[in-house]
């Protein structure tokens, strides 16, 4: 195949130092430059959530990519992936309760990250997404997402009552 | 200062965990509570706007201040005041909290929210589905039938006389038991007391001739009832199809796009072909089975009150059994039409996007994925038939176990003379009738699941709101001149998240304005307001001074004509598809649209002229010929507005130079406005509109806009840069094949 010679724009790590400026939002020095907000972007949410995470300021002007979150100092990382759980919300199901159909729509009683929750799924093939063998993906009405980490660790009674929904 | 009693409940703490949460706007400050605890109190003084952003599965708000420090005034969102966050559950009251306290920033007055949405069902306190008023967790489960039945009324006369013809058939079929039992209880095995009316030869004949005769009728019936079924629902399901798919013309552009094409067209034709089928025949067997069902059990119970019980014995347990397995039976035929409708859906790509795959040379993927989406629809369709066809043997058997009992001590009550043999006989042919209910009832869980599958996809189709309705008196839209108004226009295609912001413009008829900026600055939003496939959030556009939700669509699309970048041409000749914009246009104005558009030329080279039949969206026809049909058809409209968004982009500059002179003629005497990014196409507007981010940055003519030296002259230069550089190439190439 023909080298492509494309640049997707790599940030040098050694080079870069994420804070939490006075108003409490994530900046970044990027050798002399303080950029004084700066917002993260996964390229990858679904299937490589710590790869490819792009910064760009407010104007959403990309300043350039990380490509691997782990490429940074373990205090960054920690800062980094605090920041990315704020904009990527995406709490734990534990446990599948019932799912139970009325019109079209189906109401999934669960363990949302140890409390019990109830919401709505429309359009299952839409909403319902298995990413792997391992990770499920669920969006309900509202546009809230969900997770399952590892669909084959979850209780047998539970992956029973979501198994036939996967598509 | 204001008072008010404005609040917003939200769910996140500052870190993303839940909370309870209140936001409240009081007097002049918000004060940010997080679990009963007052955590913020922010001054709304120096405020400019509260910003809602929304993330995955979040939100937040936060103040943007007026007058940021000076070192921060580059970057001024870092001086912003974080204030909340929350789960997307809240994002649209949350829309609703930005625009009161925006109202306050920009009057000094303080509105009222209005959250019209009742989000909990009042009954069992679960999340309701936005759009829909009733909680579908409380709604009584027969209302979905109760509803199709509502639905099939106009033809429900013919559906009963059709189920009346069947049942006295059946009456006729059940004579023959009775038959049989004369039969043998007279002149086959006559019981001791029998007293036969005629001699055994007559009799038997008599009786014979009597079964034939019973069940020719039957049959006559039969045949009627079914021939007026199947018309009653023959028309049923165009009913039910022309309802569906008028409906999905009605609905806007948004609620159409959130649906696959493939997805659609099995609601329309395959769903309502399944609801026509419960429906009609098996609301029919259904009711037929039980008048049959009723008679026949008083018959059995006259007959013998014991043996009738027995055949009863296993009913409980089977009916216990489907009722278990229900929900699970629902999922299987839920999951089987959603593979169905996929594989519709890429075979429907495919076939659209045939050039796309042949040009990249990816037709060997194509058919694994269609053959994939074609094997998991069989792989279901094969698990459903196979669970069915274990289930339901299963199901009749135990259901007709007591068929042996019947067999077993009927045999032994004629052995001891509590019963004559002609009854028995008569008692075993009767259970076949009582059996066939009772087997079409192990079989009915297949077909509910399958009809509510359909009939609740319909349902999502009817019950969708249309969100861009004619008003109830509509003013009528005559004499249109073309001014176009817009009055502090706020759209965005999910309310919280603005795609235009506070636009006023006021277009003078006649006028061509060109629309100019970045992608995503909201140009092409901008002509989807103006032909109201999308209604503002806020303000109002104007046509002629009249409100565009005044007046009905039809009216308003008559006054538009609209070339798209892309034409969509339908299956047909050329002449139909220029004739589309005006069902009763002439010959002559067909033709004289044609030569204004410079089409006439090449259509008249083609051997079948304006009768040529072009393929489904034109595909033998160049993007220039077809551009010209688009011109064409907007020409024959003759439309007082005309928007032109991107109509000569993809084009050559040879091709694109007939299309201008055609367009040239086109936009005389009208309203038009146009989008272009090759900016020189439209250096002659009398204005142009430069959006940035959703706001009007620069209005001017071209020479205006040039002198000013802002956006539109950094566009223009860009392009003009961009040009250099390819002509430069252009020459490198040509001196370096010279060589």
């Amino acid at each position: 195949m023909q080298e492509t010679n494309l640049d997707i724009g790599l940030l040098d790590p050694a080079v870069l130092t994420f804070y939490i400026n006075p108003k409490g939002f994530l900046a970044l020095k990027k050798g002399e430059e303080d950029i004084k907000r700066v917002k993260l972007t996964r390229a990858l949410p679904l299937t490589d959530p710590d790869a490819y995470i792009a910064v760009s300021d407010m104007s959403g002007k990309e300043i350039g990519i990380i490509r691997h979150i782990t490429e940074l100092p373990e205090e960054q990382q920690k800062l980094l992936r605090g920041e990315l759980s704020k904009t990527y919300y995406c709490p734990t199901i534990t446990e599948v309760l019932s799912i139970r159909e009325k019109l079209g729509y189906f109401y999934f009683d669960a363990k949302v990250d140890g409390s019990k929750k109830t919401f709505a799924v429309k359009d299952l093939s839409r909403s319902i997404k298995q990413q792997d063998d391992a990770t499920v993906f669920i969006t309900d009405v509202d546009g809230n997402r969900y997770v399952i980490r590892n669909f084959a660790e979850i209780h047998p009674a539970s992956r029973r009552k979501l198994e036939p929904y996967l598509y | 200062m204001t008072e008010n009693n404005n609040q917003l409940a939200f769910d996140l703490d500052g870190q993303g965990r839940p909370c309870k949460g209140v936001i409240a706007f009081a007097g002049d400050e918000l004060v940010v509570s997080e679990n009963g605890r007052e955590v913020r109190r922010v001054s709304l003084a120096g405020g400019k706007e509260l910003v809602q952003r929304t993330a995955v599965g979040c939100g937040w708000l936060e103040l943007s201040l007026k007058d940021p420090a000076d070192a921060e005034k580059a970057l001024p969102d870092s001086e912003n005041i974080f204030l909340c966050r929350f789960t997307m559950s809240a994002v649209e009251e949350a829309a609703e909290f930005c625009k009161v306290v925006n109202y306050y920033l920009e009057t000094g007055h303080a509105g009222e929210m209005r959250v019209d949405t009742v989000r909990t069902c009042p009954k069992c306190g679960r999340t309701m589905v936005q759009g829909i008023d009733v909680c579908l967790f409380c709604v009584d489960k027969s209302y979905v039938f109760r509803r199709a039945f509502k639905l099939m009324k106009p033809f429900l006369p013919a559906v009963l006389f059709s189920t009346v013809l069947m049942i006295v058939a059946n009456v006729f079929y059940m004579l023959m038991p009775v038959l049989n039992r004369m039969m043998t209880d007279q002149y086959l095995a006559p019981a001791p007391d029998a007293k036969p009316m005629f001699a055994p030869v007559k009799g038997i004949l008599i009786l014979s001739l009597l079964l034939i005769l019973v069940r020719a009728i039957g049959e006559v019936l039969y045949i009627a009832s079914n021939r007026i079924s199947i018309r009653a629902g023959t028309k049923f399901s165009d009913y039910l199809r022309r309802m569906v798919y008028d409906k999905v013309q009605q609905l806007s552009l948004a609620s159409v796009s959130k649906k696959t094409s493939g997805d659609l067209m099995k609601r329309i034709t395959s769903d309502t072909n399944q609801i026509r089928q419960f429906l009609i025949d098996q609301g029919r067997y259904a009711l037929d089975m039980a008048v049959m069902f009723a008679v026949i059990l008083v018959i059995l119970l006259l007959t013998n009150w014991k043996l009738t019980l027995m055949v009863f014995v296993p009913v409980p347990a089977v009916l216990f059994v489907m009722n278990r397995y229900w929900t699970r039976i629902r999922a299987r035929y839920e999951k089987q039409w959603r593979r169905e409708s996929r594989a519709n859906s890429i075979l429907h790509d495919i076939i659209r996007g045939i050039r796309v795959v042949k040009t990249f040379g990816n037709e060997e993927r194509e058919i694994q994925k269609y053959s994939k989406a074609s094997k998991d629809l069989a792989k279901v369709c094969v698990d459903n038939e196979r669970f069915w066809a274990k289930t339901f043997p299963v199901l009749g058997f135990f259901m007709g176990i007591g068929e042996f009992f019947v067999l077993i001590f009927g045999g032994r009550m004629v052995i001891l003379g509590e019963m004559t043999l002609g009854e028995l006989v008569q008692f075993t042919l009767f259970l076949e009738y009582i059996y066939q209910p009772l087997r079409w009832i192990a079989s009915l869980p297949r077909w509910l699941a399958n009809a509510m599958t359909s009939l609740v996809k319909i349902y999502e189709v009817l019950d969708e709101k249309v969100e861009i309705a004619d008003a109830e008196n509509p003013r009528p839209l005559e004499n249109v001149t073309g001014r176009i108004t817009f009055e502090n226009v706020s759209f965005g295609y999910k309310s919280y998240e603005p795609v235009l912001k506070h636009i006023d413009l006021d277009i003078a008829p006649g006028e061509m304005i060109g629309l100019v900026g970045h992608s995503g600055a909201g140009k092409s939003t901008l002509i989807n307001l103006i032909m109201r496939l999308y209604d503002p959030n806020s303000g109002r556009i104007l046509v002629d001074g009249t409100d565009l939700k005044d007046v009905t669509q039809k009216d308003l699309h008559d006054s538009i004509g609209v070339v798209f970048q892309e034409t969509f041409l339908f299956a047909g000749s050329l002449y139909d598809n220029i004739a589309y914009a005006k069902e009763d246009a002439t010959r002559e104005e067909v033709i004289a649209a044609a030569k204004a558009a410079n089409a006439h030329e090449f259509i008249m080279r083609l051997p079948d002229g304006y009768n040529t039949q072009i393929g489904e969206n034109g595909h033998n026809l160049s993007g220039g010929e077809r551009q010209r049909l688009a011109i064409a058809r907007a020409i024959l409209k003759n439309p007082k507005i005309l928007i032109l968004d991107e109509a000569t982009s993809s084009l050559d500059p040879e091709t694109e130079e007939k299309i201008q002179e055609a367009l040239s003629r086109l936009v005389k005497n009208r309203t038009t406005i146009a989008i272009a990014h090759r900016l020189a196409t439209l250096r002659h507007a009398n204005r142009l509109i430069v959006l940035e981010k959703g706001e009007v940055a620069e209005i001017g003519s071209h020479n205006e806009l040039m002198e000013k030296k802002g956006i539109y002259y950094r566009l223009v230069m860009a392009q003009r840069q961009t040009a250099k550089l390819r002509d430069e190439v252009a020459a490198g190439v040509t001196s370096a094949a010279g060589k």
